[in-house]
């Protein structure tokens, strides 16, 4: 004999079963939980160090003549995070109605999205050459990349974190100048190349001073 | 009546020596107590185990199933009375003793002179429920060597009494008997469906229902016995009634023998 009629067996197996299968759920989403955070949480740290890359503060370049330091102002470029790569994508136009052959100007626009993809993925590989080995040559490259751009303001940015690798380097002084005569400034760019002269000579800097 | 409700008669909770399993821990401990029993140089074994571990069926087995062996007498469960317990024993001289006709000490005196020798054992189950007065006069008339005593216990209470002074230092034999293995236990259930000519029945077990019955039993024979008697009444309904998704072993009917037997709680 059971100690339970039959179908109250069958309802208390259906209860069992129940409960097994929430134990089951409950335990399925911990480790989904479980998972995201950890997924949030690597997310997280990735982000960091991407930003700790790019938001260094560059510090005052080092030059033998303190006074002259003085009376540059010093470059402060503004803290920028790094904009993730976002490829524009064509703006999805409705089929026309009648077929037409393709333009001059079409042609040029698909030609110009081209370029910006490569441009974009050129700055990439800059970039992560700078996070991979902070150096003169790769900060450099940036700073050219931005001013090629004419972002000035990054390409003042980079010349800073290149003069930092090596001051004695003209072209981070001259993209320096360049960068902020673009911006407006043509007094900062010249007393920065005047300093420069003061203890380097290239020629390059020199016509540059000369010409402002 | 189907078959499930005969075979469910096989898992009975008895003593019927015809479900005698040759399982590892029941057959060592076996042979231990007639060694015991037959070298009459141990006045006291104790037979430890688990409830449910087949302390009571060895007892039973050897009374009855061994011949090499002289049991005096088998008590089921502990006597009450210390006078009519000595009066018992000495009745087995055949003498007819009347109640109360002789004092405690004049009953010990006429069983030294009718037994010596342990040549005679005497079985007590369930001896866990022994009170320390009677523990203590199955220890005097075994230090006598008056009668070997087989005191059958639960092994947690077997073990306190163990401990106690006046049996540290006394020679006594311990024989525990174990739970079942999960691989007895598959065994267990086949040989006993086939030796009784129930294939179809014995055929629907895979050993992922052994498993599982062994997992809730817990080793415990009589659990297992339990667990099997529950499923094959529920296979036996299920049959009658005509529910089809119930009428064979599966975890769905497994899991209600458990639930049945209380060894699954659903609240």
């Amino acid at each position: 004999m059971l100690n339970n009629n039959f179908s109250k067996l069958v309802k208390l197996y259906h209860k069992h079963q129940a409960k097994q299968r929430r134990k089951y759920f409950l335990a399925i989403l911990l480790l989904l939980f479980a998972g995201a955070i950890l997924f949030w949480f690597m997310q997280r740290q990735d982000t960091k160090i991407e930003n700790t890359t790019v938001q260094e503060q560059p510090t005052p370049v080092q030059v033998k003549d303190n006074t002259a330091i003085q009376t540059t102002p010093k470059p402060t470029p503004k803290q920028e995070t790094v904009k993730k790569v976002a490829v524009a994508t064509p703006v999805q136009k409705n089929m026309p109605t009648d077929i037409k052959k393709r333009t001059k100007d079409n042609s040029k626009e698909a030609d110009t999205f081209q370029l910006k993809i490569t441009q974009q993925k050129n700055f990439y590989n800059l970039l992560l050459d700078y996070k991979n080995k902070p150096s003169y040559q790769s900060a450099i490259k940036l700073a050219q990349f931005y001013f090629n751009e004419k972002d000035y303001k990054k390409t003042v940015k980079w010349a800073i974190e290149a003069s930092k690798k090596d001051p004695s380097q003209a072209m981070s002084w001259i993209l320096y100048a360049k960068a902020k005569k673009a911006l407006g400034n043509t007094d900062v760019a010249k007393k920065a190349l005047a300093i420069y002269l003061k203890h380097n000579a290239s020629q390059e800097a020199k016509t540059l001073f000369d010409s402002f | 009546m189907n078959q499930f409700a005969e075979a469910k008669d096989l898992f009975s909770d008895d003593f019927d020596l015809s479900g005698y399993f040759d399982s590892l821990t029941f057959e060592y401990a076996k042979k231990q107590l007639i060694d015991a029993m037959q070298t009459h140089d141990v006045p006291l074994v104790f037979v430890l185990g688990d409830p449910g571990t087949g302390k009571s069926f060895l007892l039973n087995y050897v009374q009855q199933k061994v011949t090499s062996v002289k049991v005096a007498k088998y008590f089921t469960h502990p006597y009450f009375d210390e006078k009519e317990f000595l009066e018992t024993l000495l009745s087995l001289a055949g003498r007819n003793i009347q109640h109360n006709e002789y004092s405690t000490e004049a009953l010990i005196s006429h069983l030294k002179k009718n037994f010596h020798g342990l040549e005679y054992t005497v079985f007590i189950d369930e001896a866990q429920l022994l009170s320390e007065e009677q523990v203590e006069l199955i220890r005097i008339l075994s230090d006598q060597k008056i009668f070997q005593f087989v005191l059958a216990m639960h092994k947690k209470e077997g073990n306190y009494i163990l401990q106690k002074d006046h049996f540290k230092s006394r020679t006594n034999k311990r024989i525990i008997l174990e739970g079942l293995s999960d691989k007895e236990i598959g065994r267990y259930v086949e040989n006993r469906l086939l030796s009784n000519n129930f294939s179809d029945i014995a055929s629907m077990f895979k050993p992922s229902h052994l498993r599982f019955i062994a997992k809730y039993a817990n080793s415990n024979f009589r659990t297992t016995k339990k667990i099997i008697k529950t499923l094959l009444e529920i296979l036996n309904i299920a049959n009658r009634e005509g529910y089809k998704k119930y009428s064979s072993v599966n975890n769905a009917t497994l899991t209600m023998a458990a639930i049945d037997t209380g060894l699954i709680d659903v609240k």
